[in-house]
């Protein structure tokens, strides 16, 4: 799903909050890219239906839409809560945020700031399954991958080497930021398994790599 | 010109496509090879650099390969894609396609992606770049046909690679300041990058002014930027390489780890590693000790030598009433047929033919990196660590190629300890050919105490050079590719072909020194080496006077000078010690003259001196010792 489609779903939740989605609707409400193809595009990918004037989400969706805009408000509150930044600045950080933060985080956040319902303008937060479950512990912390056990996943979220060439060299295997990788072994060597490949390494450059413990 | 990554098929497919290659000298790591195949059009010509694993590392093969894309000017690029991991293979494939290059995407292995459920569309591919793709299985020649008869139809790369707008912005600018030029986009991203081939291909193009503009632009653009710029463009590269993975592989049902794989992971296991360590080992040496060594050697030398050709050709000349001279130039001592040819075709021969399809059997399988994996702690006790235990494990193949494959290492102190290691300790396979044959003949402590002694000393010798070298080893990172099973074919061909350039480079070098020690032996000269020899030899070392000859071959080949004390053996001239002794100042004692030419060149004349001055002090000091014990030590025994 592109970044345009982010948007345009996030539309039609909102412009759902407040009334019907119609298209003229959800169009002035879409801060991205608006055109009949890309809409095209995201019925062809299960995303919306168009009966009529009105755009209407599939269950995938509402599904995705949902965590978008979950993640907007999450985002809002905690700017607005505990960083005090407010107008344009934040503004403009949410609008980031809500692409860019993975699950992981997602979920620590919430707990952190108490499960929020509402977003500080008023509107409803779609809970998450932390909200219904009531956690209060945040179990998702960045984690190096010398700490983990054989079998536990996680998420990359750092390198941190101690220098540009060993970073290079991680960078240029695949292992980067986003990349969820699987430990496979811990000795004679570290042998970790991401993307169909298999790296081995030593302890000193395992321990370069930080993440987010990956729960599917 | 075909390029690809390590492990993706590249030096296969080169052979499938190629009717002739130019020989390689015994395939040197590193260094281009060069085919060619009629086309209807004429003679199409392929060069095949070393397989380049990263983009702006500058390692050497990288430089090599990115020096003949923008030296050489090829007509088009093949570049071999690994259809079992896509993602990386086009990182590497937009980074070229980016030099401006026409080029053909050969997606290679698709029958082994299909085992981990993975399905890539080519056609899907083709059309998103705009290139023409092929999909191969090139151990089995599987589209290799098609291929050929489509090189043609190279194109250069349609899709567009989208950048960050301080990059854009710079590109714009540097087409600005070097008007008309025309430089291809992927120029300007890696000189952005620092990229020092790149660089030195722009000064040569462009006016000084140009450069200097350039290079102002570059620091501006770079004090922009957040990140390093080649941190930046490969995260570009992958990124986009990423996208395009995801359009067009397919991923049937949820992946279960097929069998192939799953032995893979015992093997770099270490509780089921070194039980499987273990038995690949001893079918190595069954494979090499009793069918090269024994088997093999015995029809050959002993049986169509021994017993056929020379006693043939001595009656023959004898029969005829040939000069006494010329009878000994042939089948003497020294003789060109009974010592040259019978060594080095029915000894050596046999034994190394072996030795390279088992060794083969270990490199295309993959097995080697799960080994080194398991070997890595240990290894790593001596200062040598990762990518090293490749070094050492092909020592055992041939020094000299050993050597120049410490290219690999990317550290000045590890290619000398490697080096120094390989030199002092690794007898290289026609070496060990030949001693395996020797162990025939010695008591059993023979053996396990000659390569006890061996690892023994590399361990000691590995810990101390490891302490007085200036620097810490480098840490471990290795990719681990698939396991796979290697077809017999190809496999026994590839043997066929590496023994055949052996004897090609070797043979004749080693009749020479056959011939020339036949020279020096009518004329005198061993009797008087062997007199000026003998109060370190005989005296030191307890050698007999025939050990003179032993080390005199030994210079220029080896494996020349154990077959000659194999011979000498045979005929009982010398004792279980001395052999042992012998054999272990062989091993250590003296580097063939290739590998000293190759370490002048690769490490330079100051390290090679230091490392052939340390390795003879060793050596003699070593043998001298081992006489004094032994000797007692046997004869405590004995009695």
């Amino acid at each position: 799903m592109t970044r345009e489609m982010e948007e345009i779903l996030e539309a039609v939740w909102i412009a759902e909050e407040s009334g019907t989605p119609t298209r003229e609707r959800v169009r002035a409400l879409s801060h991205g890219d608006w055109s009949d193809s890309l809409l095209a595009e995201m019925v062809a990918a299960g995303l919306v239906e168009l009966p009529g004037d009105v755009i209407r989400m599939t269950d995938t969706g509402r599904c995705r839409s949902a965590g978008l805009i979950r993640r907007k408000r999450l985002g809002e509150v905690l700017l607005d809560r505990v960083l005090n930044l407010k107008g344009d600045k934040a503004e403009a950080i949410v609008c980031e945020f809500e692409h860019g933060v993975i699950p992981e985080v997602e979920k620590s956040i919430c707990v952190l700031l108490g499960h929020p319902t509402e977003c500080p303008h008023g509107r409803r937060i779609p809970p998450g399954h932390c909200c219904l479950n009531h956690e209060v512990d945040i179990t998702q912390r960045i984690t190096c991958v010398t700490d983990l056990e054989i079998g536990q996943k996680i998420r990359i979220a750092y390198v941190r080497p101690s220098s540009h060439d060993m970073l290079h060299k991680l960078l240029n295997l695949g292992l980067r930021p986003g990349v969820v990788i699987e430990i496979h072994q811990k000795r004679p060597t570290f042998i970790v398994r991401f993307e169909g490949m298999e790296v081995a390494m030593d302890e000193e450059v395992a321990a370069h790599l930080h993440g987010w413990r990956w729960e599917p | 010109m075909l390029a690809g990554q390590d492990n993706v098929g590249r030096s296969t497919l080169f052979e499938r496509l190629c009717d002739r290659q130019e020989p390689e000298r015994s395939g040197h790591p590193g260094a281009i090879r060069k085919g060619t195949w009629q086309d209807y059009l004429g003679e199409v010509v392929l060069l095949c650099p070393p397989g380049a694993n990263t983009i702006f590392m500058e390692n050497e093969d990288e430089v090599t390969t990115k020096r003949l894309l923008l030296d050489g000017s090829p007509t088009g690029l093949l570049f071999v894609a690994d259809a079992r991991n896509l993602k990386r293979s086009l990182t590497l494939l937009l980074h070229y396609a980016d030099f401006g290059v026409p080029l053909l995407i050969v997606l290679n292995m698709v029958d082994e992606a299909l085992v981990r459920n993975l399905r890539v569309d080519a056609d899907r591919l083709a059309r998103l770049l705009g290139v023409p793709v092929v999909s191969t299985v090139a151990v089995e020649g599987g589209g290799v046909n098609n291929l050929r008869s489509r090189t043609g139809e190279v194109a250069r790369l349609t899709a567009q690679l989208p950048l960050p707008g301080a990059v854009r912005r710079y590109l714009e600018e540097a087409e600005k300041v070097t008007p008309g030029r025309r430089l291809a986009r992927g120029l300007l991203l890696s000189a952005l990058a620092e990229d020092d081939v790149v660089r030195h291909h722009l000064d040569r193009r462009l006016s000084p002014d140009e450069s200097e503009a350039l290079r102002q632009l570059i620091t501006a653009t770079k004090n922009s930027l957040l990140k390093a710029p080649d941190l930046l463009l490969l995260e570009v590269y992958q990124s986009a390489a990423e996208h395009l993975t995801e359009s067009v592989l397919e991923t049937t049902s949820s992946p279960s780890l097929p069998l192939i794989d799953r032995v893979g992971m015992w093997a770099r296991n270490p509780i089921t590693g070194i039980p499987i360590a273990l038995a690949v080992l001893s079918l190595m040496f069954l494979v090499v000790g009793k069918l090269g060594a024994e088997f093999l050697v015995e029809q050959l030398e002993g049986r169509l030598f021994g017993e056929l050709l020379v006693p043939a050709t001595r009656t023959f000349l004898e029969g005829h009433t040939a000069p006494p001279l010329l009878v000994r130039a042939l089948v003497g001592e020294f003789g060109l047929l009974s010592t040259g040819l019978a060594l080095s075709l029915g000894l050596v021969m046999p034994v190394l033919l072996t030795f390279y399809a088992a060794f083969g059997l270990l490199e295309n399988s993959g097995y080697m990196v799960r080994l080194a994996v398991l070997l890595h702690r240990t290894f790593r006790r001596i200062g040598l660590s990762g990518k090293a235990v490749l070094p050492v494990i092909l020592g055992f193949s041939c020094i000299t190629m050993a050597v120049l494959s410490t290219r690999i290492l990317n550290h000045r102190r590890e290619r000398i300890l490697a080096t120094l290691l390989l030199v002092l300790g690794i007898p290289c396979a026609p070496l060990l050919s030949v001693m395996l044959v020797l162990l025939g003949d010695l008591p059993v402590w023979g053996g396990p105490f000659i390569f006890g002694f061996v690892l023994l000393q590399v361990g000691l010798v590995g810990h101390f050079a490891n302490r007085l070298l200036p620097g810490r080893p480098t840490p471990l990172l290795l990719e681990i590719p698939p396991l796979r099973l290697p077809k017999l074919f190809p496999l026994l061909h590839n043997a066929l072909r590496r023994t055949w350039f052996f004897l090609h480079e070797a043979l004749p070098v080693f009749l020479l020194a056959t011939f020339l020690l036949f020279v020096l032996d009518e004329a005198g000269g061993i009797a008087l080496l062997e007199r000026l020899a003998a109060p370190v030899l005989s005296g030191l070392i307890g050698l007999p006077p025939e050990s003179v000859n032993v080390f005199l071959l030994s210079t220029i080949r080896r494996e020349a000078g154990v077959a000659l004390l194999a011979d000498y053996v045979h005929r009982g001239a010398f004792t279980p010690v001395q052999i042992v002794i012998n054999l272990l100042l062989v091993t250590f004692l003296i580097p063939c003259v290739n590998t000293i030419l190759v370490i002048v060149k690769e490490l330079g004349t100051k390290a090679a001196l230091a490392i052939c001055a340390f390795v003879v002090t060793y050596a003699l000091l070593l043998g001298s010792l081992l006489n004094l014990v032994l000797n007692r030590v046997v004869e405590f025994f004995s009695s």
